[in-house]
């Protein structure tokens, strides 16, 4: 017995006339927008940005001081290396992988910044940024390459580099170039510079959310077979992840070494923990596939809010490391909830 | 011009999915493949869109040999596949996705978002759907509009071939006429199509012509309106070779071990109802990706599903394999390689680790002599040697390996054994010793619960059986009284003459 | 499930009814010998380690026989390698497991500072069993964290290490000790000597012991391995999965706890970073004991030949004029090596064995 041909040659039907439509009245239209652009944030953006404008508010009530532009310059300098760290980890987070060499690469170009730059050297600049590049480009060789868990490729390069650094700088000493340091901490025509760099900063997050590298980011860590099914060049999408780290790495480092004018091979370690905190509280995604460098910049100012308010409550500074472990500690967990239920989901097909 | 397959193979580590797979399919035309399980199809359907690489053959296409190494290849190429799997990113919105490989790129390498957009529901427009918003994450889209993105996608390319796998899989009535459609819309235009389903009515409803595959082979390719569904399923189903099943005799109804009420996972599976006795051996019959998963692993203790389940009289709901084990249920997994063996660890570890024997003496140390003797006698039993024990796992066929796997079940003495396509890619003389256990295990009491792809066996081996299909009981029935074709008929969703001239069912009649 | 004996019995009875295969029995010998060789096989990645160790130190000793090979210097390299042991102990366990513990040093930092500060309010003994339970705590927080959150262990412990270091201060905000309050006992225990031979080092050795004891004859043992060879499978194998790794997190706190207190006693001082050295070294001395980072296989015995080599190697590299941070270097570059090395081990120790085989060929008669 044989069934009928049902389906004729001819023109497609309209789908689904019965649906509703994205046609509506303007005003409708207009809050629909901003309903989508709400819902268009991950959930760890709708968490983070309450809390965010909730500690600024919190902090400058205390502080009203914190707003004159000469403290907020400030404020905003000794930020600007746990921002560039961020942003460092946050390509990687969004692969899907992790980079806790960024302290490595932090301390090395950091020391480089203070010993190597003396007596009219000061061009060996733009090659300390390269050797940053150079040790991402060796982070992506061991995880892309290699196919060393990132895990375990960065911890080994974690202590290699800084290694390194202690090797070329044992203890806290040496100095950048003064002129350097206060090209960086000046001003440019009426603009602090750090208020400046983190300008730049901005325009760059905000340039590159639509660049079609960052959406390959992002599809790799979401899903990294699907992401090879629809084209992706998902090792060399990859390696790039790791190479810009390390760039963004160097620049902390290098601008790090300015700041403080001196030069520090320990301060790498603390920075590690750091990075993945102001990327996973500003809503980053440790699984991968969600986030953004403004979401980097953003957790960053967050953990200075942290610190600030609790020196203006006068608290120990000690607290803030805690405080901040069990923040991130929460936020992944919230986090995980809700992914482990998706993955469920996925499982059963 | 078209596309043309010859003499495919490809063979994973000792198994021979693809032993000749042939295909010919003409530009401006629909063709269906249709296959069991295991039959190849869906290895050939990915030797063609880059996921996997032949062994050997040749692949034309417009008379031009096509080399294709990697999905990107395929993109390249003009392939465009709807995959069962949805090849779209979670992370990504809808028009993102839509056209992910072709994003409009302007000013230093930024994506035009307003083009991008308009382009996006250009394109939406003139396949006929109007309602996905653009912006919507695929992640939350449901699994309907995930996948008529994903069909809105390929066709949308103007590929010169265009493979639907199972495109149809989670769709609705209407959203189904409205995918073939889309795949007669595409024929027209000139791309060769590959229509993929295990729902014969579909690929008649669809398709010119039809290859059917079977064994790795192609054995049978016609024009659709030369063969009914009876030939399409003979010829999916064959004369194999004698396989030897033990005699059983007749199971008599006992007192239930397990009822299942209304149990439901997810979008794919469910509700379900239904009863196993006490030394029955109730097989579980369906195509794949048709719920048997969920339900399955439901039962096992690795899923929570809805509904109730009750053992023994008991209430039955584990929370996890641990829980059910110890309720007295065992599962022998679906991929035996990715759940259940430890591959660097020796066959006596994967034995023994679900029940270890203690020593009298200090309970925490483990008894090596008594455990060996265990082994030893359990693995006897399936037909393993027990000399094999300190090997490495992965050092044995696979057939081996399963026994391995049902000798660890059989040392848990379970009640209910639930064996997940047990019998995959294991050797006949396997099969048999694992017939035999079966049957035995039956005989003294033991309730099992058989899900297979093989009619044959099915039907052979158990004594009732429940065909699964779209996520329900489509039949439950005595082997006795049924045959392989109408087994398989009823996990195809053959269209029966009953059910053609039934009121509610929808015949789209335009035509030119 | 586990079953009395007589269970057993019945068990191994109603088996014997069955159809027997056909059974091919060498010679005895040869199936020995067999054995033998696989046995042998198995262990390769250890033996490749300790190998590696006696030839760096017959190699270091023969560069530098009364530097390197001085009753001094191996005395503090085997004390090193011990601390680096205890160190690396629950490293080695919850990595096997699958997991990775990043919070070592401040939990060792822990164990010296809370016995120095318990020791002056309570006896000694007492004073290190309750800092003992405290590692035990901490450990657990940490499983828990790791399970029930499911976020990457790395981050988690490193977080909880944060933790720590906040909670050691805010105990006793006066954490730089001196000498004098570290317990009398302590200092006795880290510096005693049996002939040439620290003490220390042979309790790390008899710890040792039992930790393999553990790894390989127990239960739980056996568990851990599968559950980081395959936690798909162990779940499914009825492996209550989660409680596992809880547990090698546990013992991971005790064993960081321990081997701080009997830091404090050795340099006789305590300060926050005491364990800093420790973290690398830790998972150094896995990797290049032959455990695979990523779990399933390894074995402490592995470790305990890591740990000593690269106590060698940091006495070591100095006299080869290298500064003290060339061994941070050296860390880095063996786990990497310690991963290839691992692998590549990993497949020599699971190929098929050629002519022992009693002539049958597993694969050929296929599907």
């Amino acid at each position: 017995m044989r069934s009928k041909r049902l389906v004729a040659d001819g023109e497609p039907g309209p789908l689904m006339a019965s649906r509703p439509s994205e046609l509506g009245v303007p005003w409708v239209q207009s809050r629909r927008h901003l309903m989508s652009l709400w819902s268009g944030l991950s959930t760890g953006s709708q968490v983070m940005w309450p809390l965010f404008v909730t500690m600024l508010v919190i902090y400058f009530a205390l502080e009203p001081d914190g707003l004159r532009i000469t403290q907020l310059s400030l404020t905003i300098q000794t930020t600007l290396p746990l921002v560039l760290v961020s942003v460092a980890q946050c390509f990687v987070l969004l692969t899907g992988g992790i980079d806790v060499s960024v302290g490595g690469v932090m301390a090395l170009t950091d020391v480089l910044m203070a010993t190597w730059l003396r007596g009219g050297n000061e061009w060996h600049i733009v090659l300390i940024v390269i050797i940053g590049l150079g040790a991402g480009v060796l982070n992506g060789c061991l995880v892309v390459v290699a196919k060393i868990p990132p895990f375990i490729a960065t911890i080994a390069t974690w202590s290699i580099y800084d290694g390194i650094a202690l090797y070329i700088l044992g203890s806290p000493g040496g100095s950048p170039p003064a002129s350097f340091t206060t090209w960086v901490t000046g001003t440019a025509g009426p603009f602090p510079m750090p208020i400046l760099l983190l300008v730049a900063l901005l325009l760059l997050a905000w340039y590159s959310r639509n660049t079609e590298l960052l959406k390959r980011i992002i599809s790799i860590g979401s899903d990294k077979e699907r992401a090879h099914l629809s084209g992706v060049r998902v090792e060399r999408t990859q390696f790039a992840a790791y190479a810009i780290a390390g760039l963004f790495a160097a620049l902390a480092g290098i601008y790090l070494a300015l700041i403080t004018a001196t030069g520090d091979p320990t301060v790498g370690d603390g920075y590690v923990l750091q990075s993945v905190e102001a990327a996973v509280i500003g809503g980053v995604s440790l699984a991968g596939g969600v986030g953004g460098m403004g979401m980097a910049v953003a957790g960053s100012f967050m953990l200075t809010c942290c610190y600030n308010i609790i020196s203006e409550l006068s608290i120990p500074s000690w607290v803030a490391p805690p405080i901040l472990g069990v923040l991130l500690l929460t936020v992944i967990g919230l986090r995980s909830r809700l992914e482990r239920r998706e993955l469920e989901h996925r499982e059963i097909r | 011009m078209g596309l043309v397959l010859q003499h495919i193979e490809k063979t994973f580590g000792g198994v021979r999915a693809l032993v000749d797979g042939c295909v010919e399919a003409s530009s401006g035309e629909v063709h269906g493949i249709l296959g069991e399980n295991g039959a190849g199809k869906s290895t050939l359907i990915r030797v063609v869109c880059g996921v996997t690489r032949s062994d050997r053959g040749d692949m034309l296409l417009d008379s031009k040999p096509l080399t294709i190494r990697s999905s990107r290849d395929a993109l390249r190429e003009g392939i465009a596949t709807v995959f069962q799997e949805s090849s779209l990113i979670p992370a990504l919105t809808a028009e993102e996705n839509l056209l992910f490989g072709r994003l409009p790129i302007g000013w230093h390498r930024r994506i035009r978002v307003t083009t991008l957009h308009r382009q996006y529901e250009s394109i939406l427009e003139s396949c006929g759907v109007r309602h996905l918003p653009a912006t919507a994450l695929v992640r939350d889209l449901s699994l309907e509009d995930r996948q008529l993105l994903e069909v809105v996608k390929a066709v949308s390319v103007e590929p010169k071939i265009l493979i639907l796998d199972e495109a149809t899989a989670a769709l609705g009535p209407e959203d189904t006429q409205w995918v073939l459609h889309q795949a007669r819309a595409a024929a027209g235009r000139g791309t060769v199509v590959l229509f993929v389903s295990h729902r014969i009515w579909e690929v008649r409803a669809v398709s010119d012509r039809v290859t059917v595959l079977r064994g790795g082979r192609t054995v049978l390719s016609a024009s659709i309106d030369e063969v009914d569904d009876d030939e399409l399923i003979t010829a999916m189903l064959g004369h194999r070779l004698e396989e030897q099943y033990p005699s059983r005799k007749q199971h008599r109804a006992n007192d239930v071990v397990l009822q299942v009420e209304g149990l439901a996972v997810g979008r794919s599976c469910g509700p379900v109802s239904f009863q196993l006795h006490r030394g029955e051996i109730l097989g579980v019959f369906a195509l794949p990706g048709q719920g048997q998963r969920g339900l399955l692993m439901s039962i096992a203790g690795a899923l929570r599903p809805e509904g109730s389940m009750t053992l023994l009289g008991r209430r039955y709901a584990p929370k996890s394999p641990a829980d059910a084990q110890q309720e007295g249920v065992f599962l022998l997994p679906e991929d035996r390689v990715r759940e259940a063996l430890f591959f660097e660890h020796t066959c006596l570890l994967n034995v023994m680790i679900s029940h270890t024997e203690r020593r009298r003496a200090l309970r925490f140390l483990i008894d090596r002599r008594a455990e060996k003797q265990s082994a030893t006698a359990t693995v006897d039993r399936i037909g393993l040697e027990a000399r094999r024990l300190p090997d490495i796992v992965s050092t044995l066929s696979g057939g081996n390996q399963q026994k391995v796997v049902i000798a660890r079940a059989l040392l848990v003495k379970p009640h209910v054994f639930v064996l997940y396509d047990s019998t995959r890619g294991v050797d006949v003389g396997t099969k048999a010793d694992i017939y035999r256990l079966i049957i035995s295990l039956a005989d003294e009491g033991l309730s099992v619960l058989f899900y297979s792809t093989d009619v044959t066996e099915t039907l052979h081996l158990c004594d009732r059986v429940l065909v699964l299909e779209g996520g329900q009981i489509v039949g439950n029935v005595l082997s006795s009284d049924v045959d392989e074709e109408t087994l398989l008929g009823l996990a195809v969703a053959k269209v029966s003459v009953a059910d053609m001239e039934d009121e509610d069912y929808e015949v789209e009649t335009a035509r030119s | 499930m586990t079953r009395s004996a007589s269970e057993s019995r019945a068990v191994r009875q109603d088996l014997a009814f069955a159809p027997k295969v056909e059974r091919r029995t060498g010679s005895g010998f040869r199936v020995r010998l067999r054995g033998t060789v696989i046995a042998l096989q198995r262990r390769s990645t250890v033996l490749g380690a300790f190998a590696f160790t006696i030839m760096l130190f017959v190699g270091a000793s023969l560069y530098s026989p009364s530097g390197f090979g001085s009753r001094y210097n191996l005395q503090s390299v085997a004390i090193f390698a011990a601390f680096t042991g205890f160190a690396a102990l629950g490293q080695t366990i919850i990595v096997i497991a699958g997991g990775l513990d990043l919070s070592i040093p401040w939990t060792m930092a822990l164990g010296g500072i809370g016995v120095v500060l318990l020791a002056g309010k309570m006896p000694f003994v007492p004073a290190v069993i309750l800092v003992l339970l405290i590692g035990l705590g901490i450990g657990t927080i940490n499983g828990a964290l790791v399970t029930v959150l499911g976020a990457p262990p790395l981050i988690v412990t490193l977080a909880v290490g944060a933790i720590i270091e906040g909670a050691i201060i805010a105990v006793d905000t006066t954490v730089e000790v001196g000498a004098g309050a570290v317990p009398a006992t302590d200092i006795h225990l880290a510096n005693a000597t049996i002939g040439r031979v620290p003490v220390f080092f042979l309790l790390w050795f008899v710890v040792a012991a039992f930790v393999g004891v553990m790894l390989t004859r127990t239960p739980l043992g056996r568990k851990i391995y599968a559950v980081g060879a395959n936690p798909r499978a162990a779940r499914l194998a009825g492996i209550r999965v989660k409680r596992v790794q809880l547990i090698t997190y546990s013992i991971g706190g005790v064993a960081s706890t321990f081997a701080g207190i009997l830091l404090a006693g050795y340099v006789q001082t305590t300060y926050i970073e005491m364990g800093q050295n420790y973290l690398f070294a830790s998972v150094a001395a896995v990797a290049l004991g032959g455990t695979a980072l990523l779990g399933g296989t390894g074995s402490y015995w592995g470790t305990f030949a890591g740990a000593v080599t690269l106590a060698g190697l940091s006495a070591f590299l100095p006299m080869l004029g290298l500064n003290g941070a060339s061994v941070d270097i050296a860390y880095g570059i063996v786990i990497i090596v310690g991963m290839y090395l691992s692998r590549g081990l990993q497949k020599l120790a699971t190929m098929p064995l050629p002519s022992t085989d009693l002539g049958e060929r597993e694969r050929d008669n296929d599907e």
